[in-house]
């Protein structure tokens, strides 16, 4: 029922996360307007800015294991909406949704940093990320989102087909450069970087297992996770062909 | 702001035993050696001896005024209160620099002692209450630099820590200065999380860094007490040093030989000195220190050499090496 009622208002769902994600950045505006940023202005922004591209990049992130999750849950249920659970293009649409936010937020973090924090200075900019590897770390991370921000439209999917899969696997190696951009920023003994660390262990070892066999992903996209023909009990599953 | 008078010093105070030995020791060393850079305590006497009372150079001990220009910020208000009182590295309470204001006023800061000892001839213990009979009041307002970055300007009370250091009499022997902050984990929660730093917080200075003039005992903010996240009932400030080096609640002051294992050299000692002497041209390695934000102003500001008290504090370091007194 639930099942039904998400599918059938996936939209809906896309505009409120849409305007949800608009939340952190419309509140900094807010209070950098009312300059109630508190003590330390720059710190509030680029605090904000960072965290909330992290925490969409680990959003966008877990979109597959939790397809795979509800595509696990309805044969385990065996629910009538095994086949939507695992194919509802709303939810990829989301995804792209949560990693545009994510790259918008990187680049006003960084956008921030360079007007604030160095002036505006290109050469006192190069001085300080060749001298300092966490900054190097985070523009190899936001270089390595514009690919993939620029090739999330739907005419860019066609045009790339199946290298727009292997394109995107760039993520992976950007999301572990965002999290050690951030523990390279934290303080000696500051654990404020632990939850986000432990999630994206989570989600980068949901794709390990898959690729290792471990664990039944609900199909590549735009693949059908097969679903029980009506009345089987004998447990066989059907399978599309090449799918895992 | 006005300046209340000092009370009258008597002249032991003034002059320490242990300065006119090394006076008598040291007089006529015209050139410092390598052997005696490498000896910061004797280096200091040496200094001591050399062009004094010149206003800035070779300054040592109470005996010397501060002009105006070290005891004020000039063209510049000092950070609103509950900006200084709102935003405070503690760790004894909590790494959240937003959340110290709410922790710390667990603390109970009465009764309290003031323990001096070690290498010295007078060991003492002083009632908090007696400070200000003992040693005046007076204000300075200094700028503050934290070693992350952030910088504030503070208007504290309180007395020179040469005062209270002259009164104890250092022997020849003492090289350097250890503070330890209260430990009371019942009090203190971020005390009673493992991990990360060795409690109690310890600090130190080179004798004469902790000698010097400006290096202060505060005991008020803005007229009032000191605020307990600021570091009620005592705390030191050397204004030229990154924030660490200014260590809150302070219960007891050791005069050492050897220099002292302290708190964020023994936790990071890549990333913190025992030095920790501002520096632009220094960065910390992970980021730089080239520049600060000032409370309240969203754009940074160029750092400036030795947190701008290089005119009363550069010559303690003459013949150093810059690196090395991160
Ligand atoms: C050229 C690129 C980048 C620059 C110059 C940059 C700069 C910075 C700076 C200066 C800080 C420290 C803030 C502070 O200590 O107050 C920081 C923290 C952070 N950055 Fe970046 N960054 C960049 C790219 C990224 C990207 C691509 C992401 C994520 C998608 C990111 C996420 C974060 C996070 C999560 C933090 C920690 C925030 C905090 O806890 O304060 N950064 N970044």
């Amino acid at each position: 029922m639930l099942a039904a009622w998400l599918d059938a208002h996936g939209r809906a769902l896309w505009w409120v996360a849409c305007v949800g994600c608009a939340v952190p950045g419309l509140w900094l505006a807010f209070c950098t307007a009312g300059q109630v940023l508190g003590p330390n202005p720059l710190e509030s922004l680029l605090h904000v800015t960072g965290e909330t591209a992290r925490t969409l990049l680990l959003v966008a992130l877990s979109i597959t294991p939790l397809r795979d999750a509800a595509g696990w849950l309805s044969r385990r249920v065996r629910s009538r909406h095994g086949k939507r659970l695992s194919d509802w293009n709303w939810l990829v649409r989301m995804r792209r949704m949560f990693g545009l936010w994510c790259f918008a937020y990187a680049f006003a973090h960084a956008a921030l940093f360079f007007e604030f924090d160095l002036g505006r200075d290109l050469s006192v900019a190069w001085a300080e990320l060749v001298e300092k590897p966490y900054l190097m770390v985070g523009a190899i991370a936001l270089v390595g989102l514009l690919p993939l921000a620029v090739t999330s439209t739907r005419s860019m999917m066609v045009l790339l087909g199946r290298h727009w899969a292997l394109l995107h696997r760039l993520v992976y190696p950007v999301s572990l450069l965002v999290l050690a951009h951030e523990w390279m920023t934290m303080k000696a003994g500051s654990w404020d970087a632990v939850p986000a660390t432990l999630v994206l262990c989570i989600l980068l070892g949901h794709r390990l297992l898959v690729s290792a066999g471990r664990i039944r992903a609900a199909g590549h996209d735009g693949v059908e996770v097969p679903e029980r023909l009506p009345g089987d009990r004998s447990g066989q599953e059907l399978r599309a062909p090449g799918t895992r | 702001m006005f300046l209340r008078r000092r009370p009258d010093v008597r002249a032991s105070e003034l002059s320490p035993e242990w300065v006119m030995q090394g006076r008598r020791r040291l007089v006529g060393a015209s050139a410092i050696g390598g052997g005696a850079l490498l000896l910061p305590g004797v280096a200091s006497l040496a200094r001591a001896v050399g062009p004094s009372s010149t206003g800035t150079e070779g300054i040592l001990g109470c005996s010397v005024a501060l002009p105006e220009s070290a005891r004020t910020v000039a063209g510049e208000a000092p950070t609103p209160l509950a900006d200084i009182s709102g935003y405070n590295n503690y760790y004894e309470f909590s790494s959240d620099k937003r959340a110290v204001r709410v922790l710390a006023q667990a603390l109970t800061v009465s009764p309290w002692t003031i323990t001096v000892d070690g290498e010295v001839e007078q060991p003492l213990t002083v009632d908090i209450d007696d400070l200000q009979r003992l040693f005046g009041s007076e204000e300075r307002t200094y700028r503050l630099r934290c070693v992350e970055g952030w910088s504030l300007v503070a208007p504290w009370s309180g007395f020179g820590l040469c005062r209270l250091l002259g009164r104890a009499r250092p022997t020849s022997r003492a090289r350097f200065v250890e503070f330890t902050s209260l430990h009371r984990p019942s009090e203190m929660i971020g005390q009673r999380v493992a991990g990360g730093l060795q409690w109690p917080y310890r600090e130190a200075l080179r004798i004469d860094e902790a000698m010097h003039p400006l290096t202060f005992a505060a005991t008020g903010l803005y007229g009032a007490p000191l605020p307990r996240q600021n570091g009620a009932p005592l705390r030191i400030v050397v204004p030229w040093k990154y924030g660490f080096k200014s260590p809150k609640a302070i219960t007891r002051i050791r005069l050492v030989n050897e220099r002292p294992r302290t708190s964020w050299v023994a936790a990071a000692p890549s990333e913190y000195g025992f030095y920790g002497n501002v520096n632009p041209d220094v960065a910390h390695p992970r980021w730089s220190q080239a520049r600060e934000n000032r409370i309240g102003e969203l754009r940074k500001r160029p750092t400036l050499f030795l947190n701008g008290y290089a005119a009363q504090v550069a010559s303690l370091y003459a013949g150093l090496d810059p690196a090395t007194l991160f």
